[in-house]
């Protein structure tokens, strides 16, 4: 294409070929930022365009116990799933990728299911066995479905960590003196540590705004973000709700900021470090 | 050789010769289901001694030089150092050193940190560990080079460090998997002679895997070459070169001209006298060792032409088929009469010497003692 620029037809195909991208860029983001003009509404509605400009549904947002209470719940279901998350995939993709098991293929596709299957099967299969062992309602249920949820996550960044380099860097440990358990610590995890630290801030990500396995197994008490703002989707059409999503947007924006940081940052360093030739 | 790097700096302790680990693979083998790709082999390594191991990709060499570090556990067999079976021993637990072709060296850490890794798993205080990297570090010249991460060092250095991680803790057994195979040539050559240097300081036993037969050559005591998973010949290099068992072995180690061999018409001692398919007499050494023999095994620097040729054991009248100047020497294709067997001949080079050219008929001699009947494969 380069080459043929100056011609005139691939100059105007080019052109072409850029807005459309453009264009699509728009039609994919618009809708999402299309929520900011809703929530700096004056009005006690929802609807667009907005009349004015006014905070005071962030004003609202802000003093409002509900919200308060979601997002501290939100946290700390996040934070323990994301890391139950963490220390499963990193586990399961260590045996995947480095292990001697049979089946990898087959392996690495099933640990990557319950990503891909709706989330609605997951949630209609764990409500019944939930409400058995009376978890349904409380931390530990949502947690452990957060977590099953997000590990895949975990295992997809740090299998790729792990596919970056050979596996000499282990056995060269091992012929050195370290225990398989030592050689994790200072010779495997400083490796991966980018990998794992994107994978925990995906399933972070990822756990904060989930909403159907939360809508089935958080009780009021336990209710995370997304879900009251489902709720009040229902009952109350207030700009409150956008001043909220905004919020949300905000933090799950500035966390895949941080991981995709995390993740220039140890290519920076590693830079050129595989141990081949100068 | 490059004689160049006279300054070694000495050992990391006064490491006493013969302190080197024997080693011992006992009717080893190992297969994958249904693929083999060691047969059962026996082998047995001196103690103090740089053995080779060579053969093509796919040869098994990797392979024993694994399980050797226990990173494969063999099918059967044993495998000794100094009598005792470590098969079970995990490779933490060793205390074998090893070399591998990228180096492995900890991008995270850096030189220093690289060297002093084994001492710290060996639960070394600071002040020793400190102290043994330096001499680690003086020992391969890279004193200043310490807080460097690998990766600012350049690949020749980055093999140096390696080779310090791996001998800081004066390992009896040291492995090496094609050490300097990423490295360019005059470089490698130069790396030849620190890996004798540092073995000889060492005193320990090392083996080393290579493709390079150059390389196995001057490096080695003894060296084995490797086939689909069996050991094909074992011997010193000289004796390997000189009187290969095998065509694989004679065309692996250098150049070689083969002959077939017809029909053994007499047998005096070690010296025979065969037939070609073409009628042509031979006379050549036949070591008893191996029973068939079905070739004629010729070095190209060992056949002599021009009048000189007339006075040796075996004398033909040939046609040069092709001669080219290659640094060093004339290397001619000589094709011989009656038949469709043709001799590559090397004469040094010099000033007074014409190049013959190709067509023209010439001299082509041999002593019965240059020539080996090996096994035609």
């Amino acid at each position: 294409m380069r080459a043929n620029a100056s011609e005139p037809l691939w100059r105007i195909v080019g052109l072409g070929l850029t807005g459309f991208a453009v264009l699509v860029l728009i039609y994919l983001v618009a809708p999402t930022l299309a929520i900011v003009p809703l929530s700096l509404s004056p009005d006690p509605f929802l609807r667009f365009p907005p009349p004015g400009v006014s905070l005071r549904w962030y004003e609202a947002f802000a003093h409002s116990i509900d919200y308060q209470l979601a997002i501290l719940n939100s946290l700390k279901i996040g934070i323990p799933a994301a890391a139950l998350a963490t220390a499963c995939g990193v586990m399961a993709a260590l045996a995947v990728v480095r292990g001697a098991v049979p089946f990898r293929r087959t392996l690495a596709a099933l640990l990557i299911a319950p990503l891909i299957l709706p989330q609605i099967v997951l949630a209609i299969g764990l409500f019944p066995l939930m409400a058995k062992v009376g978890l349904v309602g409380t931390y530990p249920g949502i947690v452990l479905a957060h977590a099953v949820v997000t590990m895949p996550l975990v295992f997809i960044t740090v299998s790729a960590a792990l596919r970056t380099y050979t596996p000499s860097f282990e056995l060269a440990a091992m012929t050195l003196g370290a225990n398989p358990w030592r050689t994790f610590v200072h010779v495997t995890f400083p490796m991966i540590r980018a990998g794992i630290v994107v994978g925990f801030i995906f399933a972070l990500t990822f756990s904060f705004d989930e909403l159907i396995l939360a809508m089935f197994l958080t009780s009021p008490t336990t209710r995370t973000v997304p879900r009251l703002l489902w709720e009040q989707l229902n009952y109350q059409m207030t700009p409150i709700i956008a001043a909220a999503t905004v919020v949300l947007l905000g933090a799950t924006i500035a966390l895949l900021c941080l991981a995709a940081f995390a993740a220039t940052r140890s290519r920076h360093l590693s830079g050129g470090a595989k141990g081949v030739q100068p | 050789m490059n004689m160049s790097n006279p300054d070694f700096h000495g050992s990391l302790h006064a490491a006493p010769a013969g302190r080197g680990a024997a080693v011992e693979f006992d009717h080893i083998s190992k297969d994958y289901g249904d693929l083999t790709v060691l047969h059962e082999t026996s082998l047995r390594i001196e103690p103090g001694e740089l053995f080779a191991l060579i053969g093509p990709s796919g040869s098994g060499k990797s392979t024993l030089l694994g399980m050797l570090a226990g990173f494969v556990p063999p099918s059967y067999g044993a495998i000794r150092v100094d009598g005792t079976d470590i098969v079970a021993v995990p490779p933490y637990r060793r205390n074998i050193g090893m070399v591998f072709q990228n180096y492995a060296l900890f991008p995270h850490m850096s030189v220093a940190e690289n060297i002093g890794f084994p001492l710290k798993m060996r639960g070394c205080s600071r002040g020793e560990i400190a102290e043994r990297v330096k001499r680690a570090l003086a020992m391969v010249r890279l004193d200043s080079m310490g807080e460097r991460r690998p990766a600012q060092l350049s690949g020749g250095q980055q093999q140096r460090v390696a080779l310090a991680r791996a001998a800081v803790y004066d390992p009896r057994l040291l492995l090496m998997d094609e050490p300097l195979g990423a490295l360019d040539k005059n470089l490698r050559e130069e790396m030849q002679e620190e890996i004798k240097r540092l073995q000889r300081a060492l005193g320990a036993t090392v083996i080393y895997v290579t493709h390079d037969q150059q390389e196995a050559a001057f490096l080695a005591d003894r060296l084995a070459v490797m086939r689909a998973g069996m050991l094909e010949q074992i011997g010193t290099p000289r004796q390997l070169y000189e009187m290969p068992g095998t065509h694989f072995v004679a065309s692996f180690l250098g150049e070689a001209s083969l002959l077939p061999v017809e029909e053994l018409l007499a047998r005096d001692g070690r010296e025979v006298r065969v037939r070609t398919p073409g009628g042509l007499v031979i006379r050549a050494l036949a070591p008893s060792r191996v029973s068939e023999r079905r070739a004629v095994c010729l070095r190209p620097e060992n056949i002599v032409l021009g009048p000189a040729a007339r006075e040796r054991d075996n004398h033909f009248l040939g046609v040069v088929e092709e001669a080219v100047f290659t640094t060093g020497s004339l290397r001619y294709r000589v094709r011989l009469p009656g038949s469709d067997s043709v001799l590559t001949v090397r004469v040094p080079s010099h000033p007074g010497i014409e190049l013959l050219a190709p067509g023209s008929s010439v001299d082509v001699g041999w002593d019965a003692a240059m020539a080996v009947t090996i096994a035609d494969d």
